[in-house]
């Protein structure tokens, strides 16, 4: 009787045991790849990587094409750099940010940017392998592994919540590959990053 | 067994009390702040104010130091957060100046009627084409100079123009590295709290500083430290300090009081009975003061006990006179020297009283009624309420050494006062000009570093000048408007030349009908406008429907009715107006209760010659008033007016206490010998102020007020004609060293306190005592010859004590 009871419930149990994992596992080991990638991506050098941005802003006619460079000196500069005939160059370190366009050089305050400020928050925790910095600015949620990941980030701020609603963030192992950010008012940008490249972009700059 | 008059003097007193008791508990209320003491600056300037006395009273600053840049700003930001519900409080600026999204719309709603940029050409296809051209910058900037979701609303970018005005109309301080404000070293972070109107009372205040105390305890930063300054922070201060003084002062001075009369005594009843007439005197002037005033002033209050001080000193002629008689019968006997040292002293208050400056009014009035009231319950009263041994068998004689004085004694100390007199008429005339502070603040009861770290936040946050402010006085609030938008063009000048370096009006804020009306005017109408944004959103790439909000939007402005202080929206810009905007029933301008008062706040004044020089040159706009202020000159000037009033008050005084004095005794010789000794005392101690090398106040003044009540004590004490008798002159004698010994007790302990004003009464007094004492006892007449054998002596003038009169 028993062993009948066993063959026929023998699948269902079987089911059973293999869902206990998943409802129990999912927590710690996206935490584990969480701060694998976290260490994988964080720098103790000064570091600088190439991007091309599209951008589709309902205001526009046609998508708005920029292409420039994302810098990173330890422990908190981070520098924005674009080209063309719009080209700008933003630096900003502790909350102080500087941004030149063409001759004219400005110093403005980081919180007057609501949307830079997340921004620059954003690549400094992933910079620094930050995990506390960055979920206490975001609700994280990660999908994949460290091989191929990807980062759905959502402001924790309610007043910048209303700008951006959503920044995706994909990568592989330490490098950050392409980062989508939804913005209020059917406003999105597409970012593609190419592979990290050390050295010192302050010299490269002057 | 007290007879019918004294029991029913006693059923009248009671009632007294008890009316006296019930006026306090219903309409008692006690005022504290400096502005219902003192004459209102503004409106003996030509101008009312605002009671709360000018720009910046309601505001709390705030410092927090130690830790490090990061931990003060979190600390600031959170304390902001914590604090920004509190009912007491209208708004808390630290740096951080976000409006959210409903002010913003509010303001953007208005933004064509208010920014001051709005002109013809600001819509002409060039100026156009330029703002489009940044507006399609911003969309690829990572740094826009607005933000995305404004652009089709306002392409030209009003709102910014507006943000500058309304972001932070309570601070411009040095946004450190975190985004809060900071000192200029960046060693502290800097808070402003604005306090609402209807937490302007300084219980509230207290309640509103312990709370910050508690918010900021509450976030657990034990590294940090918050430092609170301003006007409110100062007041509450000064009350505790006072209290905290006036507390011990009073405890020590009732104990060694105490101590005194039972040494003197040695019998306890003096020592409680002692103290009815001046207890009943005080609850009877507080009463009258209320039923008079309205509320009494705590500062009255508080000086007008001390000058009642002087009632003290009748009761112990009563006990020192009775020895083994009865206490009614000696009552009776001291009457006429009660009548006329009590009389002239409230007479002298009586002239006080009549004075437009109100504290010193109810300071008058309370010390009159004190007076008169505990002189008949020292006649009438106190005798029946002695217990019953005590009044029929009197009290133990006191036991006191007292002066002995022969005449040639007499004569020498005469002398000798001749020439002290002489030497300090010379002293008060040879200083030139008489050194008088006339400053409130020489009184402050705050320590100077409160007042230090006053000033130093106040120029790190540049908070608007306290001291000087343009005031703008119009039948209507447009008047004013229109009358602070035509002051834009002056102040931007002084500015330019360095006079001041900001200001703030109404008109920044909210401009008059007639502007608004103007820059409506100035707006396109729809179809040429859409021309022209159709053209620039061809030349930059711009979606032919992106900006259909900002036509809406001009459409609407140009349709709009003008906003006005009463349709304005709550939010940033009602905040921003209200301190500058007074409606009528807003300030307490006397004489000006229908008025709209206007304030123009100047920062950074170097130069008030030159910004009153050009305010005059310009005529007044649609029928307002426009004035500079000097809060301080006008203070001092008026505490100036006050003083010169008060003197010759003083003098006028003298003549009638002298007529009064000559009317009562009918004795010229008897009332010259009093106002001689009571003008003795009185020079006598000012010149040994003077000599301290201390500078006087109005309340070395009112000091000196009580030193004539209690010189002609003594002297009219001394000089009655029953003391020529020497067993009465040897009761007298005691009677008035007993009383001259026990004031200046109490007043030298005064003279310890930490406190100015404390300090100032008690040294004052002090002196007063002491020369008075010395001056009616030389100046009393000398006694007739003793009768008895005890006193062998040459002459018929002697004089001197003895041990044990009685048998």
């Amino acid at each position: 009787m028993t062993t009948d009871h066993l063959r026929t419930r023998g699948p269902a149990r079987l089911a059973w045991l293999a869902l206990l994992p998943w409802l129990w596992l999912p927590l710690p080991a996206a935490a584990d790849t969480l701060d694998a990638i976290l260490a994988a991506l964080s720098l103790d050098a000064p570091a600088e990587m190439a991007f091309r941005e599209v951008r589709q802003d309902p205001m526009l006619q046609s998508e708005d094409r920029q292409s420039g460079r994302i810098a990173f000196e330890p422990p908190d500069t981070l520098i924005r750099e674009t080209d063309g005939r719009r080209g700008e160059h933003v630096r900003i370190e502790g909350r102080e940010l500087t941004l030149t366009r063409g001759d004219s050089v400005r110093e403005i305050r980081l919180d007057e940017q609501p949307g830079l400020e997340a921004f620059a928050g954003l690549f400094r925790s992933l910079l620094q392998g930050d995990r506390e910095a960055l979920e206490a600015g975001f609700e994280v949620e990660l999908d994949g592994d460290l091989e191929a990941w990807e980062l759905e980030l959502r402001p924790r701020d309610r007043a910048l919540r209303r700008a951006i609603i959503e920044i995706t963030i994909r990568g592989r192992e330490g490098e950050i590959r392409r980062m989508d950010t939804w913005e209020s008012g059917n406003r999105t940008s597409r970012m593609h990053f190419e592979a990290p490249a050390s050295g010192d972009p302050s010299s490269e700059r002057d | 067994m007290s007879s019918l008059p004294s029991r029913a003097a006693v059923t009248l007193w009671l009632a007294g009390l008890l009316i006296a008791a019930l006026v306090l508990a219903l309409r008692g209320e006690m005022a504290t702040d400096l502005g219902r003491f003192m004459p209102d600056p503004g409106a003996e300037a030509g101008l009312p104010l605002d009671v709360d006395g000018g720009p910046g009273a309601r505001q709390l600053l705030l410092a927090i130091e130690g830790g490090d840049a990061a931990r003060r700003a979190a600390a600031s930001d959170r304390l902001a957060e914590a604090l920004r519900g509190d009912p007491a409080v209208a708004g808390i600026h630290n740096g951080r100046g976000a409006f959210d999204p409903e002010a913003l719309e509010a303001i953007l709603d208005l933004r064509y009627l208010l920014s001051p940029a709005v002109t013809p050409e600001r819509f002409s296809r060039d100026h156009l084409d330029t703002a489009f051209a940044e507006r399609r910058a911003d969309l690829s900037s990572a740094v826009p100079a607005m933000p995305r979701e404004l652009i089709p609303r306002d392409p030209t970018g009003e709102l910014l123009e507006l943000g500058e005005r309304l972001r932070d109309p309570f601070g411009d301080a040095t946004r450190g590295q975190h985004g809060v404000w900071t000192d200029p070293a960046g060693e502290r972070a800097l808070l402003v709290v604005r306090i609402a109107p209807e937490a302007a009372g300084l219980e509230e205040q207290t309640e509103l500083l312990q709370r910050v105390d508690r918010e900021f305890t509450a976030l657990a930063a034990d590294d940090l430290n918050l430092l609170q300054a301003g006007p409110p922070a100062i007041a509450v201060e000064s009350r505790e300090r006072i209290r905290a003084e006036v507390t011990a002062f009073s405890l020590a001075a009732s104990l060694a009081l105490a101590v005194l009369l039972l040494v003197v005594f040695r019998h306890p009843h003096p020592v409680w009975l002692a103290a009815i007439p001046l207890g009943s005197g005080i609850l009877a002037g507080a009463a009258v003061v209320t039923l008079v005033f309205g509320h009494l002033h705590g500062i009255a209050l508080a000086f007008g006990i001390t000058v009642l001080g002087v009632a003290l000193d009748y009761p112990l002629h009563l006990f020192a006179h009775a020895g083994r008689r009865a206490a009614a019968r000696v009552a009776g006997e001291l009457w006429p020297a009660l009548v006329l040292g009590a009389g002239s002293t409230a007479l002298v208050y009586a002239l006080m009283a009549a004075t437009s400056f109100p504290g010193m009014a109810q300071l008058g009035l309370f010390v009159l009624t004190g007076i008169l009231v505990a002189a008949a319950v020292t006649r009438w009263v106190l005798p029946a309420l002695l217990p019953r041994g005590a009044r029929e068998r009197g009290l133990p004689e006191p036991r006191l050494p007292l002066p002995s004085l022969r005449p040639r004694g007499q004569r020498a100390g005469l002398g000798l006062l001749l020439v002290a007199v002489i030497a300090a008429l010379a002293v008060l005339l040879s200083r030139d000009p008489f050194p008088w502070n006339d400053q409130l603040t020489a009184l402050n009861p705050v320590p100077e570093e409160a007042i230090a770290l006053d000033r130093e936040l106040r120029d790190a946050l540049g908070l608007p000048d306290v001291r000087h402010l343009v005031l703008i006085r119009g039948e209507s609030a447009d008047a004013v408007l229109q009358a602070a938008h035509a002051l834009d063009e002056p102040l931007e000048a002084l500015r330019d030349a360095g006079a001041i370096t900001g200001f703030d009006h109404p008109a920044r804020i909210l401009p008059d009908i007639v502007t608004q009306r103007e820059r409506q005017a100035a707006l396109p109408e729809r179809d040429t406008l859409a021309e022209h944004v159709e053209r620039a959103v061809r030349d930059h790439g711009f979606q032919a429907e992106a900006f259909t909000p900002f036509l809406d939007d001009v459409e609407r402005s140009r349709e709009m009715d003008p906003v006005t202080p009463d349709s304005l929206p709550d939010g940033p810009l009602r905040q921003a107006l209200e301190p500058l905007l007074l409606a009528p029933g807003e300030h307490s301008a006397a004489g000006h209760e229908q008025a709209w008062i206007g304030q123009v706040l100047l920062r950074g004044l170097s130069d008030a010659g030159a910004v009153s020089q050009r305010l005059d040159a310009r005529a007044p706009a649609g029928g307002a008033e426009i004035g500079l202020v000097d809060l301080r000159a006008t203070t001092e000037a008026m505490v100036a007016d006050f003083r010169t009033a008060a003197l010759t008050r003083l003098a006028l005084a003298a003549l009638a206490v002298t007529a009064l004095l000559w009317l009562l005794t009918r004795d010229p010789g008897r009332s010259l010998r009093i106002v001689t000794a009571v003008a003795a005392g009185l020079l006598l101690t000012t010149a040994s102020l003077l000599l301290l090398g201390i500078e006087l106040t109005l309340f070395h003044l009112i000091a000196l007020m009580l030193v004539i009540g209690l010189g002609l004590d003594y002297a009219v004490f001394l000089g009655r004609p029953g003391a020529m008798e020497p067993d009465e002159a040897r009761r007298t004698r005691r009677s008035v060293t007993l009383c001259a010994l026990s004031t200046g007790l109490v007043f030298a302990l005064l003279a310890l306190s930490s406190l100015p004003v404390l300090r100032a009464l008690g040294l004052t007094v002090a002196l007063g005592v002491v020369f008075s004492y010395v001056a009616a006892l030389l100046l009393a007449r000398p006694v007739n010859p003793s009768p008895t054998p005890e006193a062998p002596g040459p002459g018929p003038g002697l004089l001197r004590s003895r041990k044990n009169p009685t048998p």
